[in-house]
């Protein structure tokens, strides 16, 4: 029988995943994967927490931040389609690279 | 049998996790983030949550997924999955450092952790759901309709403007 | 049903904004945009309706079942974000309309951002306060690429939300792991929450979630050692974009962190410290960093770093000693109209001069329009906390209030890094006054611009002059 210790476990792993994959990734399509798995890591977490206290505080605040992940990428995905058209990729850092220099314009 | 559904259910999600962070091609990335949202849906069920577990499927599974790959698909990423590395140069202290979180807050738990059983609370069925979302969460209902119609008009702004100019392909 | 909970009156000012940025759509869709120069009276004619409401005794019960406060602080909050889109927004479709931004996305997307900023300075549980925030992140990500022909706006929304989103990721699990723990979702009973798990086991976990919150808050408000983001952002966007990311985002967020600080009051030595070190690095990096900007826009950019480290420390006097938020509340409105009025100033001058902001571009220009020059020496030396104008009292406020909370160390090093900020500040108007032009011929406002300049300039001094108007008004309005 799992206990909301082992929940709470389950939810930091897949957190610490997230943060890891954010951190070490260059797609930014895959960066946005990771903070997917962020949010998911802290629904569960609030799942599970609202189980434990007896209310349904936990899966009303899940269900809304299920909203806001899914606008995140709806926004996010179009910021990349925005970027891919003008410089071909989705490589952060090959982004930097047709970037270049100058950033200070109107 | 639940703690057998829990750790089977876990390690898919893990696995799936893994997945998203080690694979070089997006779309084996965006599969495994399916795995991890099928998994957690899963989760939900266990937590006497089946509302939120179906919102969970449509949502992550559906809608969210399926936009991804639209995404990988439209822009034809082939380019990117034959680079040589697909990490980032020098980015072993940042591996380094999302493992040091990890191990900051499992530390945590070593330190004490919660004492709770997880069946305590009430059903999460549709109706108890319906209740609790248009009564006392009224107000955040209504500002997620704000930050839908937001994204909505952004994502519409940004990507209008298509053809990019001859100089910026310079 | 019990509505008696309900008082849909205390929403009636966000209701407002966010009515006005659904009928510019509306109108834009309905006229096919053949109207758009009328759209920015409608989203004036909302806010100045909204301002009318904050001032309205109908608001001043709470709402939606504790979810809407109508406090000083939601006042504040309120009506910081509304002013600055008064200044902000006929400037920035005089901005749009030069630069061929699309003017009917602007305004609504500026004013659903402003939705969310309200919500959050008004926020009573965690779950608003997480989605006031994504309402006005997302929009804002959104605006900052409404350049998107231009490859720095392009890379500033990227960024912005990358770091934005990663930000929101700490801030949702750490209020997962407080709000569990605390067993609560209202903001005002973590605290009691809180102690009542204090000693056991639960309390770490507790700890951890106050961490990783402040984290994700500490990215939002672009402190060191989450800064790296904000000079990209804030000198890729367009500029009244910025301005408004400047002003009214960043007001609405110290609002936000300015609440959940004080509800955490209890557990303050476990945050102090943390809070502490990023609020002076913040008050350091900024200040210097500013004073070696040869770009003016990137100088104002990291000046408002340098003022997130002094409201930082304001923060950090509230929770630990009891203080009210008052000095917080008093720093963010002349703060807010200074930097709304220099961002278009600094729009109008470049404009007319290099088209990149050069610092060279303010040589001479008290000869080629010398109102402006002054009024640029009084906005510059208001941020840099001269007397009497109203920079000073908030500074004054906040460090005092830092010194009564028992933090005289950083009380000190603010005063310190506040001489360094003179310097950079003084630098533009030595040029504007000092310097041979280099460009000859008068530089004239416009009459939107020259609005919010004088507007803008009037209030530093009457705030400065007068400062109990303000902090009145606020402390009689609700609880």
């Amino acid at each position: 029988m799992p206990t909301l210790n082992h929940y709470l476990l389950l939810a930091i792993l897949l957190f610490g995943l997230g943060v890891t994959g954010v951190l070490i990734r260059r797609n930014a399509l895959v960066i946005l994967m990771c903070v997917e798995l962020m949010l998911n890591a802290a629904n569960l977490a609030l799942v599970a927490f609202g189980r434990s206290g007896g209310s349904l505080e936990g899966q009303a605040f899940a269900f809304f931040s299920m909203t806001v992940a899914a606008a995140e990428v709806a926004v996010g995905l179009a910021i990349v389609v925005l970027i891919f058209r003008h410089s071909g990729s989705t490589d952060l850092e090959s982004i930097r690279l047709v970037g270049g220099g100058a950033r200070e314009e109107q | 049998m639940e703690g057998i559904l829990f750790v089977l259910l876990s390690v898919l999600a893990l696995g799936g996790g893994l997945w998203v962070l080690l694979r070089r091609s997006p779309v084996d990335s965006a599969l495994g983030l399916l795995t991890t949202m099928v998994a957690i849906a899963g989760h939900y069920m266990l937590l006497d949550a089946p509302f939120l577990a179906a919102v969970q499927l449509i949502v992550y599974g559906g809608a969210v997924i399926i936009l991804f790959l639209f995404v990988i698909m439209l822009l034809n990423l082939r380019q990117d999955r034959l680079r040589a590395r697909r990490l980032a140069a020098g980015r072993w202290v940042y591996a380094l450092a999302g493992v040091a979180v990890l191990f900051c807050l499992a530390g945590i738990f070593l330190a004490g952790g919660t004492s709770g059983a997880v069946d305590a609370g009430p059903s999460g069925t549709v109706e108890a759901f319906g209740e609790a979302l248009f009564r006392r969460w009224v107000y955040p209902f209504e500002l997620t309709s704000v930050l839908l119609l937001a994204a909505l008009v952004g994502a519409v702004a940004l990507t209008r403007h298509a053809a990019p100019k001859a100089e910026d392909k310079a | 049903m019990d509505f008696s909970g309900l008082n849909v009156a205390a929403l009636l000012p966000e209701l407002l904004v966010s009515g006005g940025g659904l009928l510019v759509m509306a109108l834009h869709a309905a006229f096919r945009g053949r109207q758009d120069r009328q759209l920015v009276w409608v989203s004036l004619a909302s806010v100045v309706a909204a301002l009318a409401f904050c001032l309205n005794p109908l608001t001043v019960e709470p709402g939606y079942f504790g979810s809407a406060l109508s406090d000083p602080m939601a006042f504040a909050g309120r009506i910081t974000v509304l002013a600055a889109l008064v200044l902000l927004l006929p400037g920035g479709v005089a901005y749009a309309r030069s630069r061929n931004l699309p003017q009917a996305e602007y305004l609504s997307l500026s004013l659903f951002a402003a939705t969310g900023m309200m919500a959050l300075a008004s926020a009573g549980d965690l779950i608003v306060l997480f989605l006031a925030v994504e309402v006005l992140s997302i929009s804002l990500y959104c605006l900052a690429g409404l350049m998107g022909e231009r490859e720095s706006s392009r890379q500033a929304a990227l960024t912005y939300f990358l770091a934005g989103s990663f930000a929101s990721g700490f801030l949702l699990f750490g209020m997962a792991l407080l709000s569990g723990s605390a067993g609560t979702l209202d903001i005002a009973a973590l605290g009691t929450g809180l102690a009542r798990v204090s000693g056991t086991g639960t309390q770490w976990v507790a700890l951890g979630g106050v961490v990783l919150m402040i984290a994700g808050l500490l990215f939002k408000v672009g402190a060191v050692p989450f800064h790296s983001w904000v000079a990209e952002v804030y000198s890729g966007s367009p500029t009244v974009v910025t301005a408004f990311m400047s002003t009214a985002a960043k007001a609405a967020a110290f609002a936000g962190f300015g609440r959940v600080l004080l509800a955490l009051g209890s557990v303050s030595e476990a945050w102090v410290p943390l809070v502490g070190i990023c609020a002076g690095a913040t008050m350091i990096l900024g200040n210097f960093t500013a004073l070696v900007q040869g770009n003016f826009k990137r100088m104002l950019a990291f000046s408002s770093v340098a003022h997130a480290g002094y409201l930082l420390l304001g923060l950090m006097a509230v929770g630990a000693a009891g203080e009210s938020l008052e000095a917080v509340i008093f720093y963010l409105l002349p703060y807010v109209l200074a930097n709304a009025a220099l961002f278009l100033v600094a729009a109008k001058v470049s404009q007319a001069g290099s088209g990149n902001y050069k610092l060279d571009d303010y040589k001479g220009l008290a000869r080629r329009n010398p109102w402006l020059a002054g009024l640029l020496a009084l906005l510059l030396l208001g941020l840099a906390g001269m007397p009497p104008l109203a920079g000073f009292m908030g500074k004054f406020m906040v460090f005092s209030a830092a010194v009564r909370a028992g933090h005289t160390g950083l009380a000190v090093l603010g005063i310190l890094t506040s001489v360094v900020a003179v310097f950079t500040y003084l630098r533009p108007v030595v040029y504007a006054w000092f310097h041979e032009p280099e460009e000859s011929g008068a530089l004239n406002l416009d009459g939107g611009l020259a609005f919010v300049v004088w507007v803008a300039g009037a209030g530093l001094l009457l705030l400065g002059l007068w400062p109990r108007l303000w902090l009145d008004l606020c402390a009689g309005i609700g609880v």
